[in-house]
């Protein structure tokens, strides 16, 4: 949809996108079964991984061997499940642009049901809350953070797919419709609950999508504060860090901005999506991941000056942990890939106005998530008595075992593959959508070129 | 949001020139009450200087009461004018037209009353040039760059320029209109303001630019100074205001605060000035679901606050919140404050026909604003009350008249300043209007005409 003084904008009915899409459905690739197989692969090695690790048990003098399982379940919290948010929040800002990528964030909310499988070893890896820092503050262990943390998480999950499935609906039934008898055919007739299309439904949608979105957003922060205050701060003796649920939440959001334009190039260039994910949606969306990198610094200074002014002896074990000191490293990369990089690179025009450039800074933005992850996570399973009032000794960083780079890898690879599964379920371009937008814009001149017109119903 | 009313460019040129060309009784009268209550604060000010600080509620250890409050409650409000000009420009939100300029006005008129508050509390003014010059005056002493306290003036006054600036840019076609329109010394003042303006397209292109560029530099200053105004607390060690996460806390209350005072600016505006043309119920709608989003992200922050106070378990903190919830006279104000900030108001801007309310949304953005004031009050006074460990430190603090005095002189001082300001300028930018006209369309859809708008980019 970009302006173009010379030529006249022009965009495809909803009749040939749905063709498109429908066609792209039936048609299963060989290089997709590839794909699958390798993930598979990797997700099994993951799975190898983690039973190596739960050889040594669950006990204190056994907890810095789930820092990285930890971390990856934060990372995977953090990237994948919260795409769903990017999908809920642009639907309430009305943006247009979101229309061709709005089932990759809904369809990424099926990671919840392996996030949520990981989150019960990491939880069993936590010591009793008696003791020790928590929010709970020291009520039963098994109601308070084990509880607590399956019911919001849960929930989460819960609300998630419901979300995927109500806005799948329409194109569920069109599946229904149009695809030949198969397999998913008849999976899809049960998942469409005889989706007509009638104005009711439609309005029940409509509402019911907002609904499920606000909730989503709403439940999104509560659950990245539990994994920050469990997981993290109750670990790390003296630590009184207020701010940083919410410096998750924005690393969360920096996260998901990435993931999505790191997938939509990966449709386009080997799945033949160009028409559907073209320079405005990478453009539109490098301008959210600029905001959230300068976040990520701005929450990650607000911390950090607060410790080093206060320099009480608490704190300054703890910078010397997390960033003087034993993960100095990974905090220098993680500060280049999440914030200088992505700051140099997407201040230019240019950059931010191309497929490449958004693209190469959202790959970088994820490595460097995930060597914050890392640096957040392994650091505090590392500390041996978390009931301490200071920090001492000082723990140095904890370099992954193959157990640990299998469950990593076994972590991400499980979390594509799902989302490679249900997309061959539940079509990944949002046919309604897209076609509801295409009835929102027509092309006019104006003063002497042509520009779209989109309107935005209330 | 979208017109639903056309008007051509000569009735936009005369309603909104109207309070330019014009002087109504009501802004005399008004005018003439605002320099009353600001001779009193003067007054005030000269009485404190003469007798001393002593006439002040401040005493050891709550050196720190009413007008730091003020200071930080108006660099809050002053946050309003980037958020609507600024962030809503760069996202291209049509609906922010009517509004930008009028909030962009109070940031600046904010800024100087919250520069005010910090001379006035000094006791002595005079002697902060001594303190803030980069030079020792013989006495040894350099100004100590490692203090929040000297970012502040560094940080407001970049704000203060910058938004001057941004006013400024903004300013130039709607006064080469005036000076189109005008005579004599007016038409020479306008002139020499409008820089040669005559509206040719490489001057819109040149005035477009500048107001991106402005719009996306400022971004940065606006998230640091109410940042900066926080480590005056979060890098001190008093109990509840060494928190890391002051620093959002501040700047997203900020927000809910200074977009709550552009509600009541418009709509004292719209009933003053007569603007019903040009203020509608869909800019106050989207005020609404604005003030929600940034209210319920103020409140995560606020209850991370209070969470993670409470985290460590240390006496001196615990001491200073069972102050501020449950000990009278602060638990009072603490209970005004919830409701006022959150509990009230954004439950009722859950409701379509209390968004789309003038009364209503007047209303609720006068009490977010108390409860706004009451917040910083509650942050600051208290934890300095039981700063010390020992009980026999503990300390008390009750603002004095002379001190409300003040305080009510800078709300004069600002109101006045915008009374003044639309005694010269127009309050709504002519120019954005006309080009909101050009930009509005409608789709087809069905058998219903959908309002659109023109793509920019």
């Amino acid at each position: 949809m970009a302006l173009d003084e010379h030529a006249i904008p022009t965009f495809p009915t909803h009749q040939e996108v749905a063709q498109d899409v429908l066609e792209r459905y039936r048609v299963v690739d060989q290089r997709y079964w590839r794909w699958v197989s390798v993930l598979t692969l990797l997700f099994v090695a993951g799975i190898v991984g983690f039973i190596l690790r739960l050889n040594d048990g669950f006990g204190d003098e056994a907890r810095s061997n789930w820092g990285y399982l930890v971390a990856t379940l934060s990372f995977l919290l953090s990237t994948f499940l919260a795409m769903p948010i990017l999908s809920a929040g642009l639907r309430l800002a009305k943006a247009n642009w979101r229309r061709p990528f709005t089932r990759i964030n809904e369809n990424m909310a099926i990671t919840g049901l392996l996030i949520y499988l990981m989150l019960i070893p990491a939880l069993l890896a936590l010591p009793d809350t008696e003791g020790r820092l928590s929010i709970w503050f020291e009520f039963p262990h098994w109601m308070a953070f084990k509880g607590a943390n399956l019911m919001v998480w849960g929930t989460l999950v819960l609300i998630g797919l419901s979300l995927l499935w109500l806005v799948a609906l329409p194109d569920l039934a069109a599946v229904r419709d149009h695809v030949p008898n198969s397999r998913r055919a008849r999976v899809t007739r049960f998942l469409s609950l005889g989706w007509t299309g009638s104005l009711r439904q439609w309005r029940v949608l409509h509402s019911g999508a907002l609904l499920f979105g606000a909730f989503f957003l709403l439940l999104y922060p509560t659950t990245q504060t539990l994994m920050q205050s469990d997981f993290q701060a109750g670990l790390l003796p003296g630590i009184k860090d207020a701010i940083a649920p919410a410096t998750a939440i924005i690393n969360a959001l920096q996260g998901a901005v990435a993931l999505t334009l790191v997938v939509m190039y990966v449709m386009r260039r080997f799945g033949g999506y160009e028409r559907y994910f073209g320079i405005d949606q990478f453009w539109s969306l490098s301008k959210p991941l600029l905001a959230f990198s300068l976040l990520w610094f701005y929450f990650w200074w607000a911390s950090f000056i607060t410790f080093w002014y206060g320099r009480q002896p608490g704190e300054s074990e703890l910078l010397k942990l997390l960033i003087l000191d034993s993960y100095r490293n990974p905090l220098m990369i993680s500060f280049f890939l999440n914030f200088i990089g992505p700051l140099v690179a997407l201040v230019w025009n240019p950059v931010r106005k191309s497929i490449w450039g958004p693209t190469l800074v959202a790959s970088g933005i994820l490595v460097g998530g995930l060597i914050n992850h890392i640096r957040w996570y392994v650091s505090a399973f590392s500390v041996t008595d978390p009931g301490q009032h200071v920090l001492s000794p000082i723990p140095p960083g904890q370099l992954p075992t193959a157990s640990d780079a299998l469950i990593v890898v076994g972590g991400i690879s499980g979390c594509i593959l799902l989302f490679m599964l249900i997309s061959k379920l539940i079509p990944v371009i949002s046919i309604w959508e897209v076609g509801e937008g295409l009835h929102l814009v027509k092309v006019r001149k104006f003063f002497g070129r042509y520009v779209v017109v989109i309107a935005k119903s209330h | 949001m979208y017109y639903r009313r056309t008007l051509t460019e000569a009735q936009i040129n005369q309603q909104l020139l109207g309070t330019v060309l014009t002087t109504p009784l009501w802004w005399v009268i008004i005018l003439s009450c605002l320099a009353i209550v600001l001779a009193g604060a003067v007054s005030a000010v000269g009485f404190m200087v003469n007798q001393g600080l002593g006439v002040t509620g401040l005493r050891q250890p709550v050196f720190w009461g009413f007008f730091i409050t003020n200071f930080v409650f108006w660099v809050g409000i002053s946050h309003a004018g980037v958020m609507i000009s600024a962030i809503l420009r760069l996202s291209q939100a049509e609906w922010r037209r009517p509004m930008v300029r009028a909030a962009e006005t109070m940031t600046v008129f904010s800024l100087m009353a919250s520069l005010v508050m910090p001379l006035i509390h000094a006791g002595r003014p005079w002697r902060i040039f001594y303190w803030v010059f980069p030079y020792d005056w013989a006495r040894g002493i350099w100004p100590d760059v490692r203090s929040p306290l000297v970012w502040d003036p560094i940080a407001i006054t970049t704000y203060l320029i910058s938004s001057m600036l941004f006013v400024y840019t903004a300013l130039i076609p709607d006064m080469a209109i005036i000076r189109d329109r005008s005579t004599g010394w007016r038409k020479s003042v306008y002139g020499a303001l409008s820089l040669g303006w005559h509206g040719n397209p490489r001057q819109w292109k040149l005035q477009g630019i500048a107001g991106i560029l402005l719009s996306a530099l400022i971004l940065p200053v606006f998230v640091s100074v109410h940042s900066i105004v926080s480590w005056d607390f979060g890098v001190s060690l008093v109990p509840s205001w060494h928190v890391t996460v002051f620093a959002p806390y501040f700047v997203i209350g900020a927000v809910h605060s200074g977009v709550s005072a552009v509600v009541t600016l418009m709509v004292v505006m719209r009933k003053l000035y007569k603007l019903e043309n040009f203020i509608w119920e869909e800019h106050i709608d989207a005020l609404a679901r604005l003030l929600i989003v940034v209210a319920t992200a103020w409140m995560f922050l606020f209850w991370l606050d209070l969470i993670f106070a409470l985290w460590l378990k240390e006496e001196q903190e615990l001491t200073v919140w069972q102050l501020r919830m449950f000990e009278p006279p602060w638990s009072w104000l603490f209970l005004i404050f919830f409701m006022s900030s959150y509990v009230i108001p954004v439950p009722l801007w859950m409701f379509r026909r209390v968004r789309r309310s003038f009364t209503m949304m007047l209303w609720t953005s006068l009490l977010v604003n108390v409860g706004m004031f009451l917040e910083r009050f509650i942050i600051i006074v208290p934890a300095l009350m039981r700063k010390g460990p020992m009980t026999f430190d503990f300390a008390t603090y009750r603002p004095s008249p002379i001190e409300i005095t003040i305080i009510g002189g800078t709300i004069a001082l600002v109101a006045s300043f915008l009374l003044v300001f639309s005694k010269f300028f127009p309050l709504i930018p002519l120019w954005e209007e006309k080009e909101g006209q050009l930009l509005i369309d409608s789709v087809r859809v069905g058998n219903v005409d959908v309002p659109a708008l023109v793509k920019e980019h």
